[in-house]
């Protein structure tokens, strides 16, 4: 593979799992091959003239300022202050200068009145923030960052991204950036490089990239929506000549049309689409899970739950959205009595929580998959791994191994079952995950951000998955930052604020309420922002698919007639 | 937690520079080891709740910062009766065990012994509390700093700083393995100490796993951050500067340091200055 940046360039990478994305940034600093070995043929130049092969790690990241996606292990100093003054410090810059970048990059980072407190106390995005500032605080001519968002959510993320698009103009940096966010990265990038298995499938200006959008589409590549919109219109006779990419450039594009009376706006055909309830057998299913008034407050004081009404039956798949501290993850760990209310009802499967002594009789009721895997296994074998759960509830070992044979068909993972679980990727580490959960037979499967930190196609295959097992009968509870994944796959969405229920109900109906979504700093998939926008003039604004808009449009054989 | 422990402070004692703030655990530590009288030693908590008063540390505080250890300590106080024996004939004052019914009295106890025993418990005391005291006054980044100041290599330096900022991550990771877990209907139901430590591998290798592969993820982060990149002429945000009260400072924890080596090696903090007192108290 070749690929330049060159000085004051900004480029964008993207592409889906195993790519190879990562690889580039560990290539651009010498990482590879001098902390991570393999075999690396061909070379890489910084400045055009220093070899990574040949320079320290140490040395080449004057130049190159790496940035990792996981806060966690990039991140390791007791404050702040001491985080950012860490490069400064090693390249031997004098005292009065490091303060002097320290103060620089705190006001650029907005942590100022964080300055003295651990790193790790920060939320998702003023992490990232801090550690952006100890990356720039070496002054390095060109940055790299290798999904910087990845692991945070919804809001900081947004946060960051602005971040970095004020301080690289400022700064006047060149950027190689790895980000799965094409809508709001696309406007700040000279380029877009499209990676994928190793090799560049596309680079130019990102909107010409971008006429490639349906086939990145299928690569599984998170494209904005109104890009494949637009494209998808083209296909229908319609004239759009400048691929759009954010919502006010698609508003621009599409208000002609609908002041032409080219869609077919708040018509007929669309209401009927709505009515149908996929819903109609759930509500006539027997209640699993209420809530009621449920509080719960922690040691320190913080109260995160404040009084939870919720009630969810039999065979549903319900998402759980809202923003990091509105108490989501909380209410789930009621679920399996990992956590005990400190006041309210909560009863699953008809009985009381607080008359549940053991809690091993809750998590045989009630399954929760952990979103990293390697929060849980231990043992060398899969078939054992899976077996842990089974035989803690003390089954008998024929009934252990025939559970443990079903679920790993069902989850088609039987091929795996004799394999060492610590080398299998993170996708069969998930699926294994899942099934050691699955074969304790829960009637409820909780699922605490199962995609967070993986690409578009990885999180549908997960999504995928859930959805068979909701065919077969459990009961699903998602709690997840993506909200084109909830309008999909769940048939009803709970959006959770300030340790309330805020919002209830189908996907269509919760995403009407532009403004408490927006209270919740929640944003509806692009199509539907675009939708919102476009409501004055006639359009539905509970639009959730690409493929919905489309059809409200006139196709070309109408129009031409 | 270690880290939890450190707020940050203006008082004299805080902007001490750290290595007269390591030189007065030393001071404490070097008497501590000269002498064993019950008397001296709570003398010596004195001296150490004295540091913490200028420190505006109170000193209820630094004595709950004993309260983990005080089983250790208890268990330790009871062997010393049982085992601890004078070369003179001691005092006997009753049993450890009492007689009960037909059995005992078991354990004779002597007023001797009592005494040792009590100083060796409150050097402990002595020992934790102004090493916890040490952690509440000094930043972590200071401590390190003062090690590698007075000679330690700055790798030395550098593992103790992320020691401590690391702190609450893998607080955190492991308590998040422990609910996956028990998730999985894992639970600890036995007393037995080896069986629990067997019950205990499902958090045990997780935990592992996951700390190898986060010190590769840590060791590329500083690396990419310049770590190594000249290390013997690394230089450090907080300068360290004796000032004239360090100076100051220094000569009193010097010169206490060197009164109670003196009082020590003549023999007058050992155990049987408050024996005697007691003993003549008493009327023995």
């Amino acid at each position: 593979m070749n690929l330049s940046v060159e000085p004051g360039e900004l480029v964008l990478l993207t592409g889906p799992s195993g790519a190879g994305k990562t690889t580039v940034c560990r290539c651009a600093n010498g990482l590879i091959p001098q902390l991570f070995p393999g075999e690396l043929q061909g070379e890489v130049l910084v400045e055009g003239r220093y070899k990574t092969s040949e320079y320290e790690v140490a040395a080449l990241s004057k130049i190159v300022g790496l940035m990792f996606q996981d806060p966690d292990t990039q991140l390791f100093s007791p404050t702040v202050r001491e985080e950012i003054a860490f490069g400064p410090e090693n390249y031997g810059v004098a005292p009065d200068d490091i303060r002097r970048r320290v103060e620089v990059m705190l006001k650029a980072t907005r942590l100022q009145e964080h300055a003295e407190k651990n790193p790790h106390a920060l939320s998702g995005g003023q992490q990232q923030a801090c550690a952006l500032g100890a990356v720039l605080a070496m002054n390095p001519p060109l940055l790299v960052l290798d999904e910087p968002t990845s692991n945070i959510d919804p809001v900081g993320s947004e946060t960051f991204l602005q971040l970095i698009k004020t301080l690289v103009r400022e700064q006047g940096l060149s950027l190689l950036i790895v980000e799965h966010k094409l809508e709001e990265l696309a406007e700040l990038v000279d380029r877009l490089v499209v990676l994928d298995q190793g090799e560049i499938r596309w680079q130019g200006r990102p909107r010409d990239v971008l006429e490639n959008v349906e086939l990145m589409d299928d690569l599984g590549l998170n494209v904005p929506d109104v890009a494949l919109l637009a494209v998808r219109l083209r296909q229908r006779g319609f004239d759009i000549p400048r691929l759009p990419i954010t919502v006010n450039e698609a508003v621009e594009v599409l208000e002609p049309f609908l002041r032409e009376g080219k869609a077919r706006v708040a018509a007929e055909p669309w209401k009927r689409a709505v009515v149908a309830n996929p819903d109609a057998n759930a509500s006539e299913s027997p209640v699993i899970i209420q809530a009621h008034e449920l509080m719960h407050q922690y040691p320190d004081g913080t109260e995160a739950l404040k009084g939870v009404g919720l009630e969810i039956r039999e065979g549903e798949f319900v998402a759980i959205l809202g923003q990091n501290g509105s108490g989501k993850t909380t209410f789930a760990k009621h679920l399996n009595g990992l956590l005990r209310p400190s006041s309210g009802l909560l009863e699953v499967a008809g009985k009381d929580v607080r008359l549940q002594k053991k809690q091993a009789d809750l998590a045989a009721v009630v399954g929760y998959v952990f979103q990293d895997p390697d929060a849980q296994i231990f043992k060398n074998c899969v078939r054992d791994e899976i077996a842990f759960g089974p035989r803690n509830l003390g089954l008998t070992p024929q009934e252990v191994a025939h559970r443990v044979e079903e679920v790993a068909e069902k989850l088609e993972i039987s091929h795996l079952l004799g394999q060492n679980p610590f080398f299998l990727s993170k996708g069969d580490k998930q699926r294994i995950a899942v099934a050691s959960v699955m074969a304790m037979k829960p009637k409820v499967l909780v699922l605490d951000e199962p995609t967070t930190g993986q690409d578009l196609k990885r999180s549908k295959e997960v999504m995928e998955l859930t959805r068979r097992l909701n065919e077969g009968g459990t009961t699903i509870i998602v709690i997840t930052h993506n909200m084109s994944l909830a309008v999909e796959y769940c048939r009803r969405v709970v959006v959770m604020r300030e340790g309330r229920v805020w919002l209830d109900g189908s996907p269509r109906e919760v995403f009407r309420h532009t403004e408490e979504l927006a209270a919740s700093s929640l944003k509806p998939p692009q199509i539907t922002r675009l939708a919102h926008r476009l409501a004055p003039l006639g359009m539905p604004a509970d639009v959730l698919t690409v493929a919905e808009m489309v059809e409200l449009f006139f196709p070309g054989e109408v129009l031409a007639g | 937690m270690i880290g939890a422990a450190y707020a940050s402070k203006k008082t004299l004692i805080h902007r001490l520079d750290p290595r007269i703030k390591l030189l007065w655990f030393a001071s404490v530590s070097f008497v501590v080891v000269a002498w064993d009288d019950p008397l001296f030693m709570l003398a010596l908590i004195a001296y150490v709740l004295g540091f913490a008063r200028l420190a505006g540390i109170r000193p209820g505080a630094v004595l709950r910062s004993v309260a983990p250890a005080v089983p250790l300590l208890l268990i330790m106080f009871v062997v010393n009766l049982f085992l601890y024996r004078v070369p003179w004939t001691p005092t006997y004052i009753g049993y450890l065990i009492p007689r009960v019914g037909g059995y005992g009295p078991y354990v004779s106890v002597s007023l001797d012994v009592l005494v040792f025993s009590t100083g060796t418990l409150l050097r402990f005391v002595v020992v934790i509390s102004s090493a916890m005291l040490l952690m509440m006054v000094t930043a972590p980044t200071e401590v390190a700093l003062g090690l590698v100041k007075l000679g330690l290599p700055p790798e030395v330096g550098m593992a103790v700083s992320i020691a401590v900022g690391y702190v609450p991550v893998l607080f955190n990771q492991i308590s998040g393995i422990l609910q996956a877990q028990t998730s999985r209907g894992w639970r600890v139901s036995t007393n037995n100490p080896i069986k629990r430590l067997f019950a205990y591998i499902p958090v045990f290798i997780p935990t592992f796993f996951r700390s190898m592969n986060s010190s590769e993820h840590l060791a590329a982060a500083m690396t990419s951050r310049g770590f190594g990149y000249d290390i013997t002429h690394r230089t450090y945000l907080h300068q360290l500067m004796i000032r004239e009260h360090d100076k100051i400072a220094a000569g009193v924890f010097a010169g206490f340091a060197a009164i109670g080596l003196v009082l020590g090696f003549a023999g007058l903090a050992r155990y049987t200055f408050t024996l005697h007192l007691v003993k003549l108290a008493l009327g023995f």
